[in-house]
């Protein structure tokens, strides 16, 4: 007992190309699908362009797979405005049909916003842009003193993971501009610009450290309904100061 | 819970992607808009219950009905369950993320016995009272079904009402009386339970059963309290396959899981009647889906989810009747699509060259085969009905296919069962690997890796050892060991289960209702994931049993009696127990039973009814 389901154009009714072609596809990545790490979202990408009937160009070794490039990783509990992924199709499609037949087949919390020919390469990319917002029940003036720590000019030199083990990093060189306000409802809203890409990267966790240990605010983690934050990836920049595109 | 605070707890636990919900595919509906809201629970992790073909069966046939809700509840990994109890939340439902103490049924699928502990784990977490007795008028109803329900009784205390067989038509058919019951203003729990179990076939209220006892311990009698409910509960089965349900749209998760694979079942039941197997038995009668349906289905299901592997699912899949045809059908289209055809559950004796060709795509280089003894007089004593000429001939296939990794299962403990039968499980595995440098098309320049497997044998409800003592602990350990020290061949490697988890598993495979007690305590003691290796404590288990006053060993160890009242003699499953004994008898004798295809051994399940069986039909 099977029902109608709209039907989608098959890859294989699609005219062959006589050389594939990149397409870059910009999804968000909200809500629920912040808690999926990178590997769970290229595992789910392989899946959708399946399902999507997108026709996907193949490589031709003994173990054939889709030409399938992600942008910068974005960190679990992070959201994402602008995720971008380059795709290597191999037969006729034109951006608007690849944006439908892959919204017919993702969530909103993943929908696409955009399909385009690319004229950069994700190796552009230098700067991310972030929205942080933040609620402390107890700080004091939350906004003001997080300008000040970040507008001095001095190192901030913080402990980072690595592969050969911990090693200190100054942060605030890979901090374009940070700015807090307090907003309406008692949080407080960050704008920040830090490195992203394959030369520096700053994952927005490390604003979110500095100021747990130089301020003394979102410490709480008994009270998380009053301590809290959420971090926004908007965008990114290029070395310029561009958006990114 | 609002987002920022779902936010920052989800952070701080391992893989936040169990807990998210959200997935493509999962049915939301307006609460405020259906009559009754149904919380599916899995009682383990959320990577095994999102394999299971059955919870999404379901799943779906509830949410047909537009007044209905279904939604899913997984057990929480304990990290998440020490936060929700840091933050004092209670367990709630995936799609929705209420609280589960909000719906009118909590349904648990009950797949395996060392899951009993996290069921009552999650109705802990979900903070609904663990015993039907104390439940108000008002907590949800709690209700159980799947394979563990044939014998349902050592979680009786625990459950309002139990399905028994196949849940497509009777589960919808439960919350439709519940909901007809609401509107017509005649509700309540207790009418509503004497009425499922009255007029809905395959319904048992274990509340509405009265169990008295002899002095030896054992059941005197079952007794119903009322005069027009069933004295006994016949398991219902969906007659016709090809027109029953089927969940087509698959909730997609984002984490990787156990089977992220097309899953489309076959047939229902086993032609052959192995005596140590339930599922052979509790699946009867045979029936099964045609070709077109079952590549129709597979295909939407490709369609749907994207999945670049696909898997038939069956007892036995090369005993299904269409094979030939299905594969080819399903070979059009998975080879252009680039999907591996896998095929579990091969048995050796049917093995064909053809057959592995269609699926030699998939990339495993290792076969699986199950002998389950390793002589012949004691495969003929489980009634396998398999030879070693079949074994041989089969790995000879897979070896002249390029494989060179063969695993072999066993049992041990099987009835009749003597040292002379385990020395030849190493032996038989020597044998295959000395096929392999006698076959002249072998893969040169390399070696093969023979696996065996032993299990200890656990003897289980509706089968012809129903009636047979399982070894002794020690003497599981002492077997384990022998069979050790026969392997002489260093290509055989030998791997062997828990001997004290089949332990456990068989005391609650057969036990009764007084083991609720047992489970009871358990949960009060912080048991759960029992049936992971790194939960699993048997001293803390039998410091349980010690201190409710149960000897485990009544019911693991003691060779329950022919005319002794069973637990599960309160459900009818189909074969009847004179068949059991007939097949129990002819085990003692060595006698075998040939499969039900060749000829008919009565075994009952056919009164059932089914299209598509391969039953003799009712005169």
């Amino acid at each position: 007992m099977l029902s109608e389901k709209a039907v989608k154009i098959s890859k294989f009714d699609r005219t062959p190309l006589a050389e594939p072609m990149t397409y870059r596809v910009v999804f968000r990545k909200t809500g629920n699908l912040q808690y999926f790490s990178h590997l769970d979202l290229q595992r789910t990408w392989q899946r959708v362009l399946v399902r999507a009937s997108i026709p996907m160009w193949y490589t031709l070794g003994f173990n054939p797979h889709a030409k399938i490039v992600f942008g910068i990783p974005l960190p679990v509990g992070t959201e994402g405005l602008c995720e971008m992924v380059d795709l290597r199709v191999d037969r006729a499609i034109t951006p608007e049909e690849m944006k439908d037949q892959l919204n017919a087949e993702l969530t909103d919390e993943m929908a696409v916003s955009e399909v385009y020919v690319p004229g950069t390469s994700f190796n552009d990319i230098v700067w991310g842009t972030y929205e942080i917002v933040l609620c402390d029940g107890d700080a004091a003036a939350p906004a003001d003193r997080i300008n000040a720590l970040f507008a001095d000019t001095a190192p901030i030199v913080m402990s980072k993971r690595t592969k050969s083990g911990d090693k200190d990093v100054d942060i605030r060189t890979m901090i374009r501009d940070l700015a807090a306000s307090p907003q309406e409802d008692g949080t407080v809203l960050i704008r920040a610009t830090l490195a992203a890409g394959s030369s520096a990267n700053l994952s927005p966790e490390f604003i979110i450290t500095a100021m747990k240990e130089r301020l003394g605010i979102l410490t709480d983690t008994v009270h998380p309904a009053d301590c809290w934050y959420r971090i926004l990836r908007t965008g990114f920049l290029t070395a310029d100061g561009s958006v990114f595109r | 819970m609002n987002q920022n605070e779902k936010r920052m707890i989800l952070t701080s636990v391992q893989k936040p992607g169990r807990y998210a919900g959200g997935e493509y595919g999962q049915t939301i509906k307006d609460k405020s808009a259906v009559k009754a809201r149904f919380a599916f629970c899995f009682p383990d992790s959320y990577e095994i219950g999102m394999s299971n073909l059955g919870v999404r069966l379901l799943y779906h046939c509830l949410n047909l009905h537009d007044d209905i809700w279904c939604e899913r509840v997984y057990d929480p990994w304990v990290d998440m369950q020490d936060a929700m109890k840091a933050h004092d939340l209670p367990l709630c439902a995936v799609e929705s993320g209420d609280p589960l103490t909000d719906f009118d049924f909590v349904g648990f699928t009950l797949q395996y016995e060392m899951g009993y502990t996290n069921v009552l784990n999650m109705l802990d977490l979900a903070r609904i009272p663990l015993r039907a007795a104390d439940r108000a008028e008002d907590d949800p109803l709690v209700i159980g079904g799947g394979p563990c329900a044939y014998n349902p009784e050592p979680l009786c205390d625990f459950f309002d009402l139990f399905n028994i067989g196949e849940g497509e038509e009777m589960l919808p058919e439960i919350v439709r009386l519940y909901i007809s019951m609401k509107d017509a203003g005649t509700y309540s729990r207790a009418a509503f339970l004497h009425e499922a179990a009255r007029t809905i076939p395959g319904v048992y209220v274990p509340s509405l059963y009265d169990v008295t006892y002899n002095d030896d311990g054992t059941i005197r009698a079952y007794t119903p309290v009322y005069d027009d409910i069933p004295e006994k509960v016949t398991k219902r089965i969906v007659k016709d396959l090809d027109h029953a349900q089927f969940p087509e749209l698959v909730v997609m998760p984002y984490i990787e899981t156990v089977q992220d694979r097309i899953t489309v079942e076959v047939a229902r039941g086993c032609i052959r009647g192995c005596r140590f197997c339930q599922a052979g038995m509790t699946y009867r009668p045979v029936r099964e889906k045609t070709p077109d349906v079952i590549n129709c289905q597979a295909r939407r299901i490709f369609d749907n989810t994207g999945y670049e592997e696909l898997t038939l699912s069956s007892l036995s899949i090369s005993d299904y009747t269409g094979i030939g045809t299905l594969t080819d059908k399903l070979l059009a289209w998975t080879d252009p699509n680039m999907i591996n055809l896998s095929l579990p559950s091969l048995r050796a004796d049917s093995f064909t060259r053809e057959l592995m060709d269609k699926v030699s795509s998939i990339r495993a280089s290792s076969i699986t085969f199950a002998p389950e003894a390793g002589s012949q007089r004691l495969r003929d004593v489980i009634n396998k009905n398999l030879y070693e000429e079949d074994l041989m001939r089969a790995v000879n296939v897979a070896y002249e296919a390029g494989k060179t990794s063969i695993k072999l299962y066993f049992m041990q403990g099987h009835p009749t069962e003597t040292d002379e039968d385990l020395a030849e499980i190493p032996e038989l595995a020597h044998r295959v690997v000395s096929e392999f440098y006698k076959n002249p098309d072998r893969p040169k320049g390399r070696q093969p890796a023979v696996t065996i497997s032993v299990s200890p044998f656990i003897p289980k409800p509706f089968t012809p050892f129903q009636w047979e003592a399982q070894d002794s602990l020690e003497e599981m350990l002492r077997k384990q060991d022998y069979i050790l020290t026969c392997v002489r061949d260093r290509k055989v490697k030998y791997n062997h289960h828990d001997a004290k988890t089949c332990r456990i598993e068989a005391v609650l495979a057969r036990g009764d209702r007084r083991l609720s007690a047992v489970l009871e305590e358990a949960c009060r003691r912080g048991f759960r994931f029992d049936a992971w290796s790194e939960f699993f404590d048997y001293d803390k288990w039998m410091a349980v049993f010690d201190a409710v006053g149960i000897d485990p060993g009544f019911y693991a160890n003691r060779a329950f009696g022919l005319d002794e009242v069973l637990p599960w003699d309160i459900i009818d499953c189909g074969v009847t127990k004179a068949f059991l004994k007939r097949e129990r008898d002819k085990a003692y004798a060595g006698a075998t039973t040939p499969n039900c295809r060749e000829q008919c051994a009565g075994c009952g399940a056919s009164r059932l009814g089914g299209e598509r069986s391969c039953c003799p039909k009712k005169q």
